[in-house]
């Protein structure tokens, strides 16, 4: 076989290899294609079944999104129940919620008033300021329908509906379209009733919505009654406290007024004080004592202000001790003076002589302090006192205004007791003629010249007690 | 078979021998693809087989010693078409290692219906490689032919022991492959 022959055949088998490689790829291609479109397919499908998924997942989104919405309600009506303890806030968070809730454009909640009628509490949306307080027969209307019966309705259409009253609408320029309208229970006896009006971007709620409306109702019916039930408590704990408040008043100015007046007069005036007529105060006899540092405004200019107010807190604790362990009142301190009021327990009290014994002894006390004074405060060691005492019928009860009343004895014997210490000698007990009546048995003092006092004819006799 | 096998043994044959031996090895075989191979193309084992031994008779050279040198050919053309296989790898225990988990498994994507045999390797001496081949064709030969290309190419020299263990219509031969001088 010649070489020629040969690379003949070798040809053939290559253009024969060849053909049958084209075949090869040809069918190769083919099942490419087939593949192809059968990923086409699949793809198709693939799609289409993620549409679904997504379409099953954006489905039960809306439902977990309802559901989230609602819980979210019902959560906001709850927590308006522990926030807004005020009636009126809180029906108007009860309708801000709902609308928010029910994606509506206006709300409304009426409450059963104790003629049976439906009152408008809160009403939202487009001249619903109108209907506040508007009145409605329980039985008509929607509203007054689903108060008679308790049950929850959904109107899509309200003016094709024979229940619906116009004229609210006509009052208010609003145009109602759909409605959910349901009852607001407290233990089962219906009180109101809440309504939301058009659903915004849809024709109409639906029944998912009636069902998210009818579970808030009742929580805002439990919102409600636990707000009257928290008002309620609150009026009485304000009424006992201010109960309380009055009896502590009453029972502090008892005990003041005990202290330097007889029992019954103490009686009397609180029951004047409770028929507000304590005003006028009381004529009871007393013996008024003042009390002055001569010299004090001079020498506390010259002195620290510190020591100024030491002195004074030790003087003037000194001073009260007696007048308190003399059974005295001190009834004000007028600068580094004091008026102090001696009253009589009883008829055979005699309290002139225990005011006149505090005089004495005050000044006993003043001569003791100057002693221990001497070794370090030179300048207040030489300190002398006045004191004056009258006797005689005074006005005792509250001066001043309602508010602020302040008990204390006035009248022209007071001004007496004054008028007499400022002619008492420094270091001496001055004494008025009617309280030396009281005393003389068991004192012993010195006549005075009589004393010329404002607003009386006749001088005052005076006596000095000689102390030092 | 993939025709990538026949394609290459008839090229070794026109090299190493004559186009004449090839063109009547072809003819003596009497063969049902006529000796007209595609690379992508699949055919029956028996025809290589059939070729083979018409090789033999031809030059009077053993089959085995045929298939063993068809192997080495193999490999030198498997480096000129599928070089990839080849980066990153620097001796011959490393390449044959990768037969089993890497090479033939890339050349089952490309031909699926390849026919190919297993390799089970065992190594304990970084001097010493031990590698089972399991088949259900006979081509042990053809699998020494390709380790001693293999070793050829990355300029090594390996002795390679043969031990077999075929059975029944596995070969299973189990080559210990010892670098020399390592
Ligand atoms: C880049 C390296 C390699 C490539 C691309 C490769 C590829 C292939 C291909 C395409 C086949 C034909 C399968 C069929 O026709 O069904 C094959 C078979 C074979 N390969 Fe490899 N191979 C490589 C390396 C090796 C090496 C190094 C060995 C040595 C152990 C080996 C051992 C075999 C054997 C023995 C067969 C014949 C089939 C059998 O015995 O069952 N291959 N190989």
């Amino acid at each position: 076989m010649s070489d020629l022959e040969l690379l003949k055949r070798k040809l053939q088998r290559e253009q024969s290899a060849r053909k049958q490689a084209e075949t090869l790829i040809e069918q190769k291609s083919r099942e490419l294609y087939e593949a192809n479109q059968e990923l086409e397919r699949f793809n198709g499908e693939l799609e289409v079944r993620v549409e679904e998924a997504t379409g099953d997942i954006r489905a039960s989104n809306e439902t977990l999104g309802q559901r989230v919405r609602e819980l979210a309600a019902l959560n906001r009506v709850a927590s308006a129940m522990n926030s807004v303890i005020e009636l009126d806030r809180l029906l108007e968070t009860i309708i801000d919620v709902a609308k928010e809730v029910m994606n509506a454009e206006a709300g409304s909640l009426l409450l059963k008033k104790e003629n049976g009628q439906l009152e408008f509490q809160v009403a939202t949306g487009p001249g619903g300021e109108q209907l506040r307080k508007a009145m409605i027969d329980v039985g008509r209307g929607i509203a007054g329908q689903v108060a008679q019966t308790g049950e929850a309705t959904r109107i899509d259409d309200a003016y094709c509906d024979h229940r619906f009253d116009r004229s609210f609408d006509e009052k208010t320029g609003f145009r109602t379209k759909s409605i959910l309208a349901a009852p607001i229970k407290v233990k089962d006896e219906i009180i109101g009733v809440v309504e939301v009006i058009n659903k915004i971007d849809s024709e109409a709620f639906n029944n998912q919505d009636l069902q998210l409306f009818e579970s808030f109702a009742g929580s805002a019916g439990i919102a409600m009654e636990n707000s009257r039930l928290f008002e309620q408590t609150k009026a009485l704990a304000e009424d006992l406290r201010e109960a309380l408040e009055q009896e502590r008043r009453l029972s502090i100015e008892k005990d003041k007024m005990r202290a330097y007046i007889p029992k019954h007069v103490v009686d009397n005036i609180s029951r004047n004080r409770e028929e507000k007529l304590a005003l006028g105060g009381k004529s009871i006899r007393a013996s008024v004592m003042f009390t002055d540092i001569k010299g004090f405004t001079s020498i506390s200019e010259v002195m620290e202000p510190q020591k100024v107010v030491d002195f004074l807190n030790v003087y003037m604790t000194a001073m009260t001790h007696i007048i308190q362990d003399e059974r005295g009142i001190v009834d004000k301190f007028i600068g580094d003076g004091i008026m102090a009021v001696f009253i009589p327990a009883d008829e055979d009290d005699n309290e002139a002589l225990r005011a006149v014994q505090a005089g004495i002894r005050m000044q006993g006390r003043l001569a003791e302090l100057c002693g221990e004074w001497h070794k370090t405060q030179t300048d207040v060691a030489q300190l002398n006192m006045r004191i004056g005492i009258n006797t005689g019928e005074v006005v005792a009860g509250n001066i001043g205004s309602e508010t602020r009343m302040d008990y204390t004895v006035v009248g022209d014997n007071v001004n007496v007791a004054s008028r007499i210490e400022s002619i008492c000698r420094p270091g001496e007990v001055c004494i008025s003629n009617s309280t030396y009546d009281k005393v003389k048995g068991s004192i012993t003092a010195d006549k005075l010249e009589p004393v010329l006092v404002k607003n009386r004819v006749q001088p005052v006799l005076t006596y000095s007690i000689v102390v030092r | 078979m993939k025709g990538v096998i026949f394609s290459e043994f008839l090229e070794m044959v026109e090299e190493e021998f004559s186009l004449k031996i090839a063109d009547r090895i072809i003819e003596a075989s009497n063969l049902e693809s006529g000796g007209a191979y595609t690379s992508v193309g699949t055919y029956d084992k028996d025809e290589i087989i059939r070729l083979v031994t018409q090789l033999s008779q031809e030059t009077g050279v053993e089959v085995p010693a045929l298939l063993c040198s068809f192997g080495r050919h193999l490999f030198g053309r498997f480096h000129e078409n599928y070089h990839h296989f080849f980066d990153g790898v620097e001796t011959a225990f490393q390449f044959l290692q990768n037969i089993e988990g890497y090479i033939h498994v890339e050349v089952l994507k490309l031909y699926p219906d390849a026919e190919l045999p297993a390799f089970d390797y065992e190594s304990s001496d970084p001097n010493e490689l031990v590698m089972i081949y399991h088949s259900a064709r006979p081509f042990a030969d053809l699998a020494e032919g390709l380790i001693a290309g293999c070793a050829d190419h990355f300029g090594e020299t390996l002795d390679i022991k043969r031990e077999d263990r075929s059975h029944d219509n596995e070969t299973c031969v189990r080559f210990v492959l010892t670098k020399r001088g390592g």
